[in-house]
């Protein structure tokens, strides 16, 4: 961790005094953190300690209360315009404009389209990149053509990458529960993302899932992809990420490598309260 | 050895797609003026559900103020060839680009309301629209009585004047709209309508402009009500505000749903039911409406999906039928 955070190059993502509020609970409490290029970072905490609030803010679903994020240097969240502001235009990027500009999610609970065939759902993630459009469709143009082939051919690549090709016609809802995971994690990956934020991946997931899916996010971090992760699993996080952010009731209470996390006092009370409370 | 013969039609959809448009072309020929204008109306309405059903159907959004977008492309052409006096064919361009102005202006406010709630705008759309059109508005409207006497269009100095004529003329926009509607469905556009549907938030966190992509439903479905709107004022000459009327919009939504969401037999079928049963028990006439409602209570209980679904409506239907995990 040390010899990235030294280097010159700016972060991928920065999060900075983040906090969101939901009437009177702090569900994020100025949360400071960032994420270098090519790492895998992990954000853990106890249940309802924020985590996938901040994930939530960072995809663009939800805008922050105050504090800011910004993505390759440029501001991708800030709190809410509300009146004239509103109208003349400043509001939050929507989720659509974030993964345009490079973040891809994954969602805790499996948000696939369900009645549609895996190659389906991958060429969902193509969609942003691709442009056709109403006349394209209508003249069927030559173009329009070489360009759902391309995309077909691409959404097939990510299908063979992720070792589900298998079930290229088959409906999403049919696959095994462990490969709809795969198949959320393909279709994220479809939209070139720079940076891939999982929410929970190996929730649900066997010992040799888990493991798999381990060396598939090294594989895919290899390729250049930045890996946001929130995770329960902690066996996972720690062989994993190389840097860990600890987040308990919203705050930040700890950062570091797995080690350094595992040693501190804090952390280890977060999670032995919940363990034994 | 029956199985045989349905699976030769279904590798070479081409055989029964030529016979069926044979069969509309040859249909009108030994029919006398009455129900050769029966036809005109089926035709019309088929053409009227499946705009209604790229909205309804293929982005999944609740428009029950259609007709007033029908009434729109009516009254434009019928203004522009009254005021102006411009030949009722040249008025069809602009009866669509009105029609999909007005979708564009009213639905871009009211796109991030979900189901119910966009039903209720829309039916409050509806209203303003044929209230507008009762009160005179600009003083060009006609009123309550309408406008009247609308040229009747011509095609090479042949005057549109017996009912054949308009029904080949609906029948040549239905074909163009088919054949639209097929060329939609399996398109880029097409599919982002179906991530809308199966799942708004996923297609958001694809990358995809969920808002701008039910907009454009809206926008072409309106478009095209506007000109059927326009082919029935080329064909009636005679329009009125009640083109707008809620039930109009009902009747349409009706042909959608109970013939089959997203799918373009199940409108056939749909308007078949609607329109051109009511047309040929005319004697019945009273008996329509408590018709009307034992069957829709009567489908809705036995096939919610239609009777001619897309099959993944019928999936979809299937899904929020199953207890969730």
């Amino acid at each position: 961790m040390a010899e990235r955070a030294l280097t010159s190059e700016p972060p991928l993502l920065r999060v900075r005094q983040l906090t969101k509020q939901f009437g009177g609970l702090m569900a994020v409490d100025h949360v400071d953190f960032e994420l270098h290029p090519g790492e895998i970072l992990g954000l853990i905490g106890p249940n309802g300690a924020g985590k996938t609030t901040i994930f939530n803010m960072i995809t663009g679903f939800y805008s922050p209360s105050t504090g800011e994020i910004t993505f390759k240097e440029q501001c991708i969240a800030r709190p809410a315009a509300a009146g004239w502001a509103r109208l003349r235009g400043e509001q939050a990027p929507r989720p659509h404009r974030i993964t345009q500009q490079g973040i891809a999610r994954t969602f805790q609970t499996i948000r696939l389209f369900k009645n549609l065939t895996a190659l389906e759902n991958v060429m969902a993630g193509l969609h942003h990149r691709t442009k056709a459009g109403v006349w394209q469709a209508l003249t069927r143009s030559a173009s329009q053509r070489a360009e759902e082939a391309s995309i077909v051919a691409e959404a097939e690549r990510w299908l063979n990458f992720m070792g589900l090709h298998a079930y290229r016609n088959e409906l999403a809802k049919n696959l095994p529960y462990g490969d709809q995971r795969r198949l959320e994690i393909a279709r994220a990956l479809a939209t070139r993302p720079a940076l891939l934020t999982l929410d929970e991946p190996a929730a649900g997931l066997n010992e040799q899932e888990t493991i798999a899916l381990v060396a598939l996010i090294r594989e895919i971090r290899d390729t250049g992809i930045t890996v946001l992760l929130i995770e329960h699993d902690m066996k996972m996080v720690m062989e994993l990420c190389e840097r860990i952010v600890v987040v308990d009731h919203g705050r930040k209470i700890a950062e570091g490598t797995p080690a350094e996390v595992q040693r501190n006092a804090a952390v280890i009370e977060a999670y032995l309260g919940v363990e034994e409370g | 050895m029956n199985l045989s013969w349905l699976s030769r039609f279904r590798e070479r959809p081409w055989l029964w797609q030529s016979g069926l448009i044979l069969f509309a072309i040859l249909l009108p020929l030994p029919l006398g003026d009455y129900y050769r204008t029966v036809a005109w109306r089926t035709v019309l309405y088929i053409m009227l559900g499946l705009s209604l059903n790229l909205i309804v159907g293929y982005a999944g959004l609740f428009q029950l103020g259609h007709a007033a977008f029908y009434a729109l492309g009516a009254y434009t052409a019928a203004i522009l060839n009254l005021q102006l006096g411009i030949p009722l064919f040249w008025t069809f361009p602009a009866s669509i680009l009105v029609a999909a102005l007005f979708g564009f202006l009213i639905t871009r406010p009211i796109l991030h309301l979900r189901g119910d709630y966009l039903a209720i705008v829309t039916i409050a759309f509806g209203e303003v629209v044929r209230l507008a059109l009762v009160n005179n508005i600009f003083g060009i409207t006609g009123g309550a009585n309408g406008l009247s006497g609308i040229a009747r269009p011509r095609l090479l100095g042949l005057e549109f004047r017996q009912p054949i004529y308009h029904y080949y003329l609906v029948l040549f926009f239905l074909l163009i709209t088919i054949f639209a509607m097929r060329r939609l469905e399996n398109s880029r556009l097409g599919r982002a309508w179906l991530y809308v549907r199966e799942d708004e938030t996923a297609a958001e966190a694809m990358g995809i402009n969920t808002t701008q992509v039910k907009l454009l439903a809206f926008v072409l479905g309106s478009g095209w009500a506007g000109l059927a709107g326009a082919l029935y004022a080329a064909r009636i000459t005679v329009i009125s505000p009640d083109l707008a009327r809620f039930m109009e919009s009902v009747v349409m939504f009706c042909i959608v749903v109970l013939g089959g969401t997203g799918s373009i037999p199940g409108v056939f079928i749909g308007a078949l039911g609607m329109v051109t049963l009511p047309e040929l028990f005319r004697p019945l006439k009273d008996w329509r409406d408590a018709w009307l409602g034992v069957t829709m209570v009567v489908m809705m209980i036995a096939r919610p999906e239609g009777l001619w679904p897309s099959r993944r409506v019928q999936l979809e239907l299937q899904e929020s039928e199953a207890p969730h995990g």
